[in-house]
């Protein structure tokens, strides 16, 4: 077994000898802030083969380098931007790393705003009030302060009582909210003949809400007909604020109608109480 | 001559198994509900909550706001080392996370670690439906530890906005407002 | 003659023999289980257990079947081979390789077992037997069991080194014979179980007798037993150190089984098995457990029985033989039942039994067809009557057997095991997508492909199909296999499935991938909602409000252990072909080979008559049967017989046949009996039902004419339902022709109806992408309001009853639950079942039930809360409830009230099922009880239906309990009732009020 311990003692020598300490690179153009894509870091550097990882405040990365003997060039460049902050620069050669520490900026980036309403949907039944909150940030996700250096603002809007959607202060499809219409206050009821074809043709409408918006389509409506024992139950939906039913005239003759949405309902109609 | 003929069949048979044969491996995503956050499961830092927002949270929705909360630094302490977001994808927004798989290189990792010991939440913005939380991270202890063995303990303060997506709460947009030193780096 | 006849055999030695045995199954059995497997009962179970294997070797939980369960329920090495090879060759490959391997290892077991009892040629017979054998053939081709052929193979192989060890006390023999236990005890535990005392026993008993040549000669109740006794007992340290050594491999080999069964053992009511049934009165388990197996052994039983009697060292085999026919025979006779006792019984599928007979019986088989081939028993028929007469019964017999084998392997076409295969990569695209896997899903008429739709997917099933490791208590106590053949377990599946259906949210179940319209009422009026028909025909269901599966911790299982799973079994395989290679050139050539030298050079008549008949008879009676019954059969020799297959064919959707038992003639034709099918047909009877019974009572009966009144019992998912008619019939030339029922259909009135829908699209994401729906893309919870909740006590059964209305703008879904506190701090949740809208327009209402059941009025089971729970989400589908609904209450007495009712149909398509939900008040207004009754035909476009509404009315044994407070919930949040409530205008106010709860089949939705 001797080979083997004389092994271990030349691979572990071996390592020893290749381990050398080098001198920590200068920094010619040393700053405490870098801006991306824009500043390039300039060092003399020991004659080695060097590689650089970036530590930034959320995502390591790897500039490029350029060596030219002793010297080299750092050039941060990532495909999209990097969250601002803190940075650690490592440059790293032969087992010996050097670190270097310098705040990390964008350059100047576009930036968007987000506007969350909530409720996004709200009727007219209940409260109007709408809670908007506002934030912006650059293309990276770094937070940018909105007027008043503040990074978030939180208001309360009270939106008028007319229906239909509306564009929050993006403009952005996704971000629109609604306002729907409530429960209808009134149900007018009607009848006319259609003579040729011995049918009762029955109208309901308009069907508004207390603010006089149209109540959405496809509303329930229930339309009730009593004749005797006889009861007819016949299940409907609105459009465009009003519901239609059409019956054949020996089926309701004679009977009493009342419709129905949710709790609220018609007076009651006599449909031709001579018949 | 028997054995000729059987030998024959397996040949063949074995010729038509091999033509078949490639090695199948198997690029399944396991389901969300089996996917073991080991990093927020080992992290544990101090965190206290102050509501300083119109809407206010319950009690359940400030233990998961928590909970998340530590998950996303123990991410981001996880992304500052090692560049690979696909780990930590379940603690961003798509927006956020997009950004990160742009810039992610291969490589080795990083050889400064960050590790985060305290937070002091002030939630700014609570939106009605609970979706969406803004808030200051105020003295947050961040230890930065470097490959020589020294380490750095810096207080924090960070601006952070999260939205609950999915089952969990995910970072949005960040703003590292300042970190200063507890005391200077030797 | 005779000289060329042992020359003929001298060519064809035993080894000869069984390389063309080896290459025969090769051909044979290599090719065909590749086309045979997708048809069998279990391939695919024993494949899905390969893939949890070949993705997580060493993790014993699977979570994709049930709620997750262990791995460790079974023992793991066929699987964990498959897995191995898959990771080469597609699945389906990988389990046809793994097949043709273990088969041809079972051909050298045959062989290497027969040569303990008779000579080599016999033993190359019995292997060309093995390739043979019915129940060979249908243990790998009808039931895919190749954990059951693995233990097999490697048992026999065993069997000669046990022998040799008893009789030699070699321990080299010991090692081998332990060798091959262990892989046999890491495949199938019930072989390793039952093979001791079945197939080691006997063999003992042989290496005893063998090994002193004077006991075989001593009288059988005389020194036989004494001395085998006292043989025995010299043998003592062979035979208690291998019975030992088997005993602590059994254990340790598949310790996490045994452990898994001591701690979770199985708690459930007992699986109806076919092999249990009483074969002469349920003749399709009969055949298939019983004939098919064992049809050859029975032909061959004179042979068998004098050869197995013969002499004393086949006595254990006699009692093993004996014994598994008889236990083999399940409930025809009740005593497998004694002897196995009721537990035992019930839990076993004893077709196994049977199965080990006609192993037993191949050494037998193979001496006596020696014989007759080629040895005394052909002399002896030669001599008696010519060689001609030998070439033909031998020709005959051979050609009606391979006949019979040909059926077998056409089972399937006969008698469909299977539905038709489903592709499944249309189930997959859509559980990939979409985050749809964070939900548990079910299959319908999969039947065993549910199995190969779970090894190609990683989404989770509530269901499965190993049926010991169910734990779920909706299942376990239940007499029912799976959930997704329920329709054919009657009552018991269709109640467990119901279960499932309602309580869906327990189990996070949230997709139904229906292959069978059968169960659309049932998924309908549960709740589910269709929601796209894939490209595979497949048509997909979907629950609304149901969560999320959430991340649990899996049944932990020691680590070691974990390890030992992955390891141990495997290393068995290896040590066992380490140790036959070792021998094979290291041993056996200085060995005495194993090779018995008894031979029976006599066979009485009584044996040879009926051993060489039998088979051709048999063999061609059981074929012509078949014949008979498929294409002879008289199925119109009278007017019971003819009504029967009539409703058979009806039954199966074969209308063109069932049509042939019209009364012919020009007057009616296929065309019009199709065209008013089509018409008049539709509904829950038959379009969605099973003919489950049918009595025939003859009114009149003449030589030519006859009237009979037709009761049919139909099962739907809805429960039976029955339909009675009156059927005349005629006699024409000795057959019986139904004579066409006059259709009298509906006319509308107008040629072409319209109707306006207003349909609704949810957007869902607009953001295009695989991350979760983001804050502006989250729909808000839609509002809904309860008018009424009420506690209603009717006799004994509590219930909870109400009324709740959509108070949103867009049409909803809902999910209700109660949930039930009790005294002792638990709690149970209640969910309604089809007594309740899940869908409503915007605007609507609707009446619920939720059935409490019976509960305890004091001590720890008192109620003292109940939450009524509610949950909404936007739905775009089934909220068309039904047509305009005219009812008028014609009988009112104290506890039942009937209505005549009309609903008239507006719509473009047919309202398939007309249904309406009935709610009971009391004076005061309140509902105390809510009810769901449907109609069996369907209502077609611009026509009306007319039925009788029976109602059972509880207003005398119902009470309101208002002494225990109902906290209201919706979408979370605590609410109170409505202040207004709805005013139908009816005056005097109703008692029982009507509402329409219709199922329209037609996917107006999915266009």
């Amino acid at each position: 077994m001797k080979w083997y311990r004389l092994y271990i003692v030349t691979a572990w020598l071996s390592i020893g000898c290749s381990q050398k300490t080098l001198e920590k690179p200068q920094w010619l153009n040393a700053t405490s802030s870098i801006t991306i894509g824009q500043d390039s870091l300039y060092f003399i550097v020991p004659e080695a083969n060097w590689s650089a990882s970036i530590s930034t405040p959320v995502q390591l990365i790897y500039p490029d380098l350029v060596q030219n003997e002793d010297e080299l060039v750092v050039i941060i460049k990532p495909i999209g931007g990097i969250i601002e902050g803190m940075a650690f620069l490592t440059l790293e050669s032969e087992e010996n790393q050097f670190i270097y520490s310098f705040q990390l900026k964008n350059p100047q980036k576009v930036t968007q705003l987000t506007d969350l309403r909530t409720p996004k949907t709200l009727s007219t039944d209940s409260s109007l009030v709408q809670q908007q909150i506002l934030y912006r940030f650059d293309d990276v996700g770094n937070l940018i302060p909105l007027a008043g250096e503040s990074y978030f603002e939180e208001k309360y809007i009270e939106l008028l009582p007319e229906t239909g959607t509306f564009q929050s202060e993006t403009g952005t499809p996704q971000s629109s909210f609604y306002v729907e219409a409530g429960t209808v206050v009134d149900i007018p009821l009607s009848y006319s003949l259609d003579g040729p074809n011995h049918q009762i043709r029955i109208q309901t409408g308009p069907l508004m809400d207390r603010f006089d918006n149209k109540i959405a389509d496809g509303t329930h409506i229930l339309f009730f007909f009593q004749r005797g024992d006889q009861r007819i139950k016949i299940e409907s939906v609105t459009e465009d604020a009003f519901a239609t039913l059409t019956v054949p005239r020996e089926m309701v003759a004679n009977s009493k109608l009342v419709a129905s949405i949710a709790q609220v309902s018609s007076q009651t109609l006599n449909l031709l109480p001579n018949d | 001559m028997t054995r000729w003929i059987f030998i024959g069949f397996l040949f063949l048979a074995g010729l038509l198994l091999v033509s078949m044969a490639r090695i199948r491996s198997s690029h399944s995503v396991v389901p969300y509900f089996l996917r073991y956050d080991s990093l927020a499961l080992n992290a544990s830092p101090q965190i206290d909550i102050q509501v300083n927002s119109i809407e206010k949270p319950d009690k359940a929705q400030l233990e998961k706001l928590e909970k998340d909360y530590i998950a996303i630094w123990a991410h981001l302490n996880y992304l500052y080392q090692h560049p690979n977001p696909r780990p930590s994808q379940e603690r961003f927004t798509e927006r956020f996370y997009r950004n990160l798989a742009k810039n992610y290189q291969k490589g080795e990792a990083g050889s400064i670690q960050r590790k985060d010991s305290q937070h002091h939440l002030f939630i700014k913005t609570w939106s009605r439906d609970g979706l969406s939380c803004n808030l200051l991270d105020r003295d947050a202890q961040l230890t930065y530890l470097f490959p020589d063995g020294s380490s750095q303990t810096v207080t924090a303060t960070v601006a952070v906005s999260l939205l609950f997506q999915g089952d969990n709460w995910r970072l949005d947009a960040i703003r590292f407002i300042n970190e200063t030193p507890n005391q200077p780096h030797l | 003659m005779k000289n060329q006849d042992q020359l003929l055999w001298s060519e064809f030695l035993g080894k000869r023999l069984l390389l063309v045995a080896l290459s025969l199954g090769l051909l044979t059995h290599g090719i065909i289980i590749y086309f045979t497997l997708p048809q069998t009962y279990d391939a695919y179970v024993h494949m899905f257990f390969a893939d949890h294997y070949s993705r997580f070797w060493f993790e014993p939980w699977e979570y994709r079947w049930y709620t997750g369960f262990l791995t460790i329920s079974y023992p793991p090495l066929v699987h964990q081979l498959i897995a191995l090879i898959s990771k080469v060759f597609p699945l389906k490959i990988a389990f046809s390789i793994y097949s043709i391997a273990i088969y041809e290892a079972l051909i050298l077991g045959i062989y290497r077992f027969t040569k303990m009892f008779y000579s080599k040629q016999t033993a190359g017979v019995a292997a060309i037997l093995a390739v043979v054998l019915s129940s060979l053939v249908e243990t790998l081709h009808v039931y895919g069991q190749v954990p059951t052929l693995t233990g097999l193979a490697f048992l026999l192989n065993a069997l000669p080194f046990m022998y040799q060890y008893i009789k030699s006390s070699d321990w080299r023999y010991l090692l081998m014979s332990l060798a091959f236990i262990s892989v046999t005890v890491s495949s199938h535990h019930v072989t390793a179980i039952f093979g001791m005392v079945f197939f080691i026993a006997p063999a003992i008993l042989m290496a005893l007798v063998d090994g002193n040549p004077d006991l075989g000669q001593k009288k059988l109740f005389g020194r036989f037993i004494p001395d085998l006794l006292v043989m025995a007992w010299k043998k003592k340290k062979e035979i208690l150190f291998f019975g030992f050594s088997v005993i602590i491999l059994t254990i340790t080999l598949i310790f996490p089984y045994w452990y898994w069964s001591r701690t979770d053992p199985i708690s459930q009511v007992s699986i109806p098995h076919g092999s249990r049934d009483n074969f002469l009165e349920v003749t399709s388990s009969g055949l298939v457990f019983y004939i098919i197996p064992l049809l050859l052994i029975f032909a061959l039983l004179p042979a068998i029985s004098f050869l197995i009697t013969r002499k004393k060292r086949h006595l254990g085999w006699a009692v093993s033989f004996y014994l598994c026919l008889l236990l083999g025979s399940g409930g025809t006779t009740p005593l497998p039942k004694m002897m196995l006792g009721e537990t035992a019984f019930n839990i076993l599928t004893l077709d196994r039994f049977g199965f080990w007979a006609s192993i037993i019986a191949i050494p037998y088989i193979s001496h006596f067809l020696l014989a007759f081939l080629g040895g005394s028993v052909k002399e002896f028929w030669i001599q008696k009557f010519g060689e001609t007469s030998h070439f033909l019964i031998l020709g005959f017999s051979g050609f009606s057997y391979l006949l019979f084998l040909i059926y077998i392997f056409h089972l399937a076409s006969f008698r469909p095991l299977q539905p038709k295969a489903v592709a499944i990569e249309p189930i997959i695209n859509f559980l990939n997508r979409d985050d749809h896997m964070r939900w548990r899903y079910l299959t319908l008429g999969f039947g065993d492909q549910m199995a190969w739709l779970s090894s190609n997917t990683l989404a989770a099933t509530i269901d499965g199909n190993y049926h010991s490791a169910r734990r779920l208590p909706e299942m376990t106590s239940r007499a029912v296999e799976r959930l997704e053949n329920a329709k054919y377990l009657m009552e018991e599946g269709m109640a467990s499935l119901d279960d499932f259906l309602t309580k869906a949210e327990k189990y996070q179940l949230k997709y139904v991938f229906s292959n069978d319209r059968y169960y659309d009422p049932l998924l309908f009026y549960s709740g589910w909602n269709r929601t796209i028909r894939l490209e595979n025909g497949i048509m997909v269901w979907e629950k609304g409000n149901i969560s999320t599966i959430q991340p649990t911790r899996p049944t932990e299982l020691n680590p070691f252990l974990k390890k030992a799973w992955g390891i141990l079994p495997l290393s068995t395989l290896l040590c066992a072909v380490g140790l036959t290679v070792l021998y094979l050139f290291h041993f056996k050539k200085s060995q005495e080979e194993l090779v018995s030298q008894e031979a029976a050079r006599f066979f009485p008549r009584l044996v040879i008559y009926p051993s060489a008949w039998l088979p051709f008879i048999l063999f061609s009676g059981f074929l012509m049967y078949q014949i008979y019954e498929l294409l002879l059969v008289d199925e119109q020799k009278d007017p019971t017989t003819t009504i029967y297959s009539h409703f058979d064919d009806l039954d199966f959707q074969r209308f063109e046949e069932a049509f042939q038992f019209f009364k012919p003639g020009p007057e009616y034709s296929l065309d019009q009996y199709l065209l008013e099918k089509s018409v008049s047909d539709g509904g829950l009877l038959p379009s969605f039902a099973k003919l489950d019974d049918l009595q025939i009572d003859t009114i009149a009966l003449t030589a030519t004419a006859a009237e009979m009144n037709v009761k049919s019992t139909w099962r739907t998912s809805l429960g039976p339902r029955v339909k009675e008619e009156l059927m005349k019939l005629e006699k024409i030339n000795q057959h019986w022709y139904i004579i066409p029922p006059k259709v009298f259909l509906q006319i509308p009135e107008e040629q072409v109806i319209s109707y306006t829908y207003t349909l609704f699209k949810k957007m869902g994401k607009r953001q295009i992408s695989s991350f979760p729906t983001v804050k502006d893309d989250r729909i808000k919870k839609p509002f809904a309001g309860f008018y009424q909740a009420n506690l209603v006590l009717v006799e004994d059964e509590l219930r909870l009853t109400g009324e709740l209305i959509n108070a949103d703008n867009i049409p909803i879904t809902l999910a209700m639950k109660a949930v039930v506190t009790f005294k002792n701090d638990s709690s149970e949740t209640f969910y309604p079942k089809r007594s309740f809208h899940y869908n409503l327009a915007p605007k609507a209402s609707t009446f619920f039930e939720i059935p409490i059941g019976k509960q305890a009025d004091s001590g720890d089971k008192e109620i003292i809360d109940i939450s009524l729970e509610l949950e909404t989400d936007i739905s775009e589908r089934g909220y068309i409830r039904g047509g305009e609904l005219s009812y008028q209450l014609t009988s009112d007495t104290e506890n039942k009230a009937e209505f005549e009712a009309t609903m008239k149909n507006p719509f473009t398509g047919e309202i398939t099922i007309p249904g309406v939900l009935l709610a009971e008040k009391d004076a005061s207004g309140r509902i105390i009880q809510v009810d769901l009754w449907t109609h069996s035909q369907s209502i077609r476009a611009g026509l009306e239906g007319r039925f009788l509404i029976p109602f059972q009315k509880v207003e005398n044994q119902a009470r309101i309990l208002e002494h225990l407070p109902i906290s209201l919930m919706i979408n979370g949040q605590e609410r109170q009732l409505l202040d207004q409530k709805p005013n139908d205008g009816f005056s005097p106010l109703e008692r029982i009020s009507l509402l329409p709860h219709c199922f329209l089949a037609q996917e107006i939705y999915l266009q």
